[in-house]
């Protein structure tokens, strides 16, 4: 019995005219295909992206060099050295982040008590030379000066 | 007598609290006022617990227990009175744990994880109050301050000097030092550890690294004979603090600030990071088998005309395999007494020289004579028993030396004589001494290691252990390096080998001089020419003079690098293992902590590649073993040093000089510690008898041995001893200052 069904079926094309169908529904209405590069998709403000170390509206760095960040990393990418500055704060003299080992889990973020180190929109980038891959900290404090609005943007719709 | 805790039966003795039971049983309750070592005040209500009966929870640091308690520390009301105490020290304690260095290892912080909530009920103002500067060593964050007054306790009950006090009250009160003062005690560095949060904090580790980062490794301290035992906290191969590791034999749970800041001048510029070698007027870069060869063929050339001195602060292993590679040579002249003049002692010297008596005993003693150290500077872990015995025996301790010092311990009398009324004292054949005591006592004499530096050194010990023979005391002698009595039981010295057995020689010792003008070799052993040597003008123009000086050395200095043919770098003691025989002839093993800098090696690999160059069959192994042998063969009965038909060699008309370089620089690292040595190098004076004037107040010209000295120096005295120009410098005093101990002109 089955194998006389699957003859009619094949003899017929019905399961080509079943994904026709689709086909042809789809024929009429917009295309969800995007241009990429030239279009872009809409990314969440919780969009887990490139790193940056973020400053007060007054330049100074926002990071203590708390090291919590450090230590919550799950792929132990962060490190971070500390000294005491001249005017006697804590403050980091390294802040690297390895992208190679990054897993953008986001937790450096959350672990953050000055909300200095996030990760931004940003999701297009490479790396010409194997050391590139590590960032540093005036390369997270630049990114971090480049995208302040955006980031500002996120959060306030990130408010509930 | 038993308690129940939690429901658990537990044995007790009659005067404990229920908070020693429980740290005895490991029971965590939480505290921040009590400490084992100091005396309990109740006052942080922290460790409240449930008791059976009692109306209101009860503090389990000053309850003691009654037979058959009923103890809880968990349940709902203990827990609550927990929570609330830590909800009341949390309303002025600043939330800044991301940037405090106690973080992680804070009882508050761990306290407020279990109790805490994550919103505060307090939004009125917090109290803020003014860091105080209290010095170089250690830094402050008042604000965070929750007054559990274990620094004031600690200074008042343990360090003996009262530095940190409480001021004001209610919300005004503070803990500060009096009148701006800055710590000055030898042992301030503990309060850093005392303080349950982070208001009292370590300044040389301040906001480097994290507890949680940090990788501990115990070791042995390197700075003073006793052989505090240390943990170091590394973190990427670099050292980041010192603490104490309880022993209840040596340091309790304290450290002097020598040992707790002692590692920061391993980090030195001066550190000789290569094998050197001169070529004309420079030395230049070069490697191990050159200078190795170099060695070898001047050890073969001048033979018997070569003079090791090899520094007390080296290691069992480095010492044996010193002494090895030159007696191997035919090189007897071996010695690690560089600071001394007066040798005529040493063959009757004790084959390892201790502290007679266990430390822990020294709080049964009656009377303690010390002669020649400022015990609360040298060795302030010592003075911390020496107060435990007063306090615990109604010890008298008197005290004999040559310049005048303040102790952190009561003294029933003290004397500041010259090096000949110090033999003179104690000279039981002419008259009787200045000290009178009970004789038939338990007494112990202490002789410190300054008192071996004066010309006269024999005449002194052979009083001093006449005395204490016929008056039935005990007799210690304190080393001024960390390896001393090693450096005796080594065979560090010209007549003796490892084990103390004697080398059968025509007997010279009576005339035996250190740096003698037949040497045409020098072999010097991580000591600096400048700081290490009795007289600086005679080793400096020896060191001119000789054909070869091979130094072996972690640090270059002025005179290296002009004389110097060849340097071994050596590896500072927390770049190497090895081990040290305390002053307790107690054998302490200690490991490599961070990785030498530069090409630096360690001592003893160095010297047991040369070693095997001719003879294979040594190993670090086997060196270790003959040290065990060697230090278990030993047997001393007393410190006691006769020596017969001794001639006095002062005569009491002349005027001498006695120098006094401060104990806080003892060693080459030491000298390049520069918090420590801003805190405690600085107070230097001259001081010249009454009868006596020079013409400027700052300066002072002396003529000895035809030498014109000129010595710049802040303070002048008119103080004691007669007939003595007294010299009391710091550690790394940069001018020449002359022999120790000699006669002079003004």
């Amino acid at each position: 019995m089955n194998k006389i069904i699957k003859f009619i079926k094949s003899l017929f094309f019905l399961e080509i005219l079943k994904g026709l169908k689709i086909t042809g529904q789809k024929l009429s209405k917009e295309p969800i295909t995007i241009q990429y590069p030239e279009e872009k998709t809409p990314l969440s403000s919780r969009f887990r992206g490139l790193h940056a170390l973020r400053k007060y509206p007054n330049g100074e760095e926002r990071c203590i060099g708390c090291k919590l960040c450090e230590a919550v990393c799950p792929a132990l990418a962060i490190s971070i050295d500390t000294e005491e500055r001249s005017d006697k704060t804590r403050r980091t003299t390294k802040y690297e982040i390895d992208l190679f080992k990054c897993i953008y889990c986001g937790f450096c973020e959350e672990a953050c008590p000055v909300d200095a180190i996030v990760e931004t929109g940003i999701f297009e980038y490479h790396f010409e030379r194997r050391k590139d891959s590590v960032m540093n900290k005036l390369d997270l404090l630049k990114i971090g000066d480049m995208y302040e609005k955006e980031e500002l943007k996120d959060r306030e719709r990130n408010k509930l | 007598m038993h308690i129940y805790i939690n429901d658990t039966k537990y044995e007790v003795s009659e005067n404990d609290t229920i908070i020693q039971v429980a740290d005895r049983n490991e029971i965590h309750i939480p505290r921040f006022c009590y400490h084992k070592r100091l005396s309990i005040v109740a006052s942080c209500r922290m460790c409240l617990v449930d008791v059976e009966g009692a109306k209101y929870p009860q503090p389990a640091c000053s309850t003691l227990v009654r037979d058959g308690m009923k103890v809880n520390t968990t349940n709902t009301s203990a827990s609550q009175a927990q929570k609330n105490t830590m909800e009341f020290l949390l309303i002025n304690h600043p939330l800044d744990c991301p940037i405090c260095d106690q973080a992680g290892e804070c009882e508050l912080q761990d306290v407020s994880l279990e109790h805490g909530d994550y919103k505060s009920a307090y939004n009125e103002i917090k109290r803020t109050v003014i860091d105080k500067d209290i010095g170089d060593l250690v830094s402050t964050e008042m604000t965070r301050c929750i007054h559990c007054s274990r620094c004031v306790r600690f200074g008042e009950e343990v360090a003996g000097i009262k530095e940190l006090g409480m001021t004001g009250r209610g919300e005004e009160t503070k803990i500060e030092t009096f009148i701006n003062q800055g710590l000055s005690s030898q042992l301030s560095g503990n309060v850093i550890d005392l303080c349950p949060v982070g208001a009292l904090n370590n300044s040389l580790y301040k906001y480097s690294a994290r507890t949680w980062d940090l990788k501990q490794t115990s070791s042995i301290s390197s700075n003073d004979c006793l052989g505090s035992n240390i943990f170091y906290h590394t973190y990427k191969d670099e050292i980041k603090r010192c603490i104490p590791k309880e022993d209840e034999e040596i340091n309790l749970s304290w450290l002097s600030d020598n040992d707790r800041f002692g590692y920061e001048g391993i980090k030195s510029d001066d550190r000789i990071l290569h094998p050197l070698i001169r070529r004309g007027d420079n030395l230049e870069k070069t490697d191990f088998n050159t200078i190795s060869d170099y060695l070898i063929e001047s050890l073969k050339l001048y033979s018997k005309k070569s003079c090791g001195i090899m520094s007390a602060q080296s290691s069992c292993e480095e010492m044996y395999l010193f002494q090895h590679l030159l007696r191997e040579n035919n090189i007897g002249k071996i010695d690690h007494r560089s600071k001394e003049c007066d040798f005529r002692y040493q063959k009757n010297f004790p084959t390892i020289p201790s502290f007679d008596i266990k430390l822990s005993e020294i709080k049964n003693l009656d009377n303690i004579i010390i002669i020649g150290t400022n015990v609360s500077k040298e060795f302030p872990i010592l003075s911390i028993y020496f107060r435990e015995a007063i306090k615990n025996n109604d010890t008298s301790i008197f005290s004999f030396a040559t310049y005048e010092f303040e102790e952190n311990f009561p003294l029933k009398k003290s004397h500041v004589l010259n090096s000949q009324e110090l033999a003179d004292c104690f000279n039981t054949s002419t008259t009787e001494t200045n000290v009178d005591i009970d004789k038939t006592g338990n007494n112990l004499i202490i002789l410190g290691p300054a008192i071996s530096y004066l010309s006269n050194y024999s005449n002194i010990l052979n009083n001093i252990s006449r005395y204490a023979e016929s008056n039935n005391m005990k007799l210690s002698l304190l080393g001024d390096q960390a390896n001393t009595s090693g450096a005796w039981a080594m065979g560090i010295v010209p007549h003796r080998l490892p084990g103390g057995v004697a080398i059968n020689k025509t007997d010279k010792s009576g005339n035996y001089e250190l740096l003698s003008d037949t040497d045409d070799l020098l072999v010097i052993y991580n000591l600096e020419p400048e700081y290490d040597f009795s007289d600086d003008n005679k080793i400096l123009e020896k060191l001119k003079k000789s054909k070869a000086n091979i130094f072996f050395s972690s640090y270059m200095t002025e005179s290296i690098k002009k004389y110097a043919h060849i340097v071994f770098p050596l590896s500072t003691q927390v770049e190497s293992s090895g081990s040290y025989i305390n002053t307790n002839k107690k054998l302490q093993q200690y490991e490599k902590i961070i990785n030498p800098l530069g090409e630096s090696k360690d001592g003893a690999d160095i010297l047991l590649t040369i070693c095997n160059s001719f003879d294979s069959s040594l190993t670090h192994e086997g060196v270790k073993k003959s040290i065990r042998a060697i230090l278990a063969k030993i047997n001393v009965n007393n410190n006691f040093v006769q020596i017969a038909n001794l001639d006095n060699v002062k005569n009491s008309n002349f005027l001498e000089k006695i120098v006094i370089r401060n104990p806080n620089s003892s060693n080459p690292t030491l000298r390049r510690c520069n918090s420590l040595l801003n805190t405690h190098d600085n107070d230097d004076y001259f001081s010249i008898p009454l009868d006596k004037t020079v013409s400027d107040n700052d300066k002072i010209i002396l003529n000895e041995n035809n030498n014109k000295l000129k010595l710049t120096i802040k303070q002048k005295k008119h103080a004691k001893p007669i007939n003595t120009v007294l010299v009391k410098i710091g550690g790394t005093h940069k001018e020449k200052i002359g022999a120790y101990n000699t006669e002079v002109d003004l």
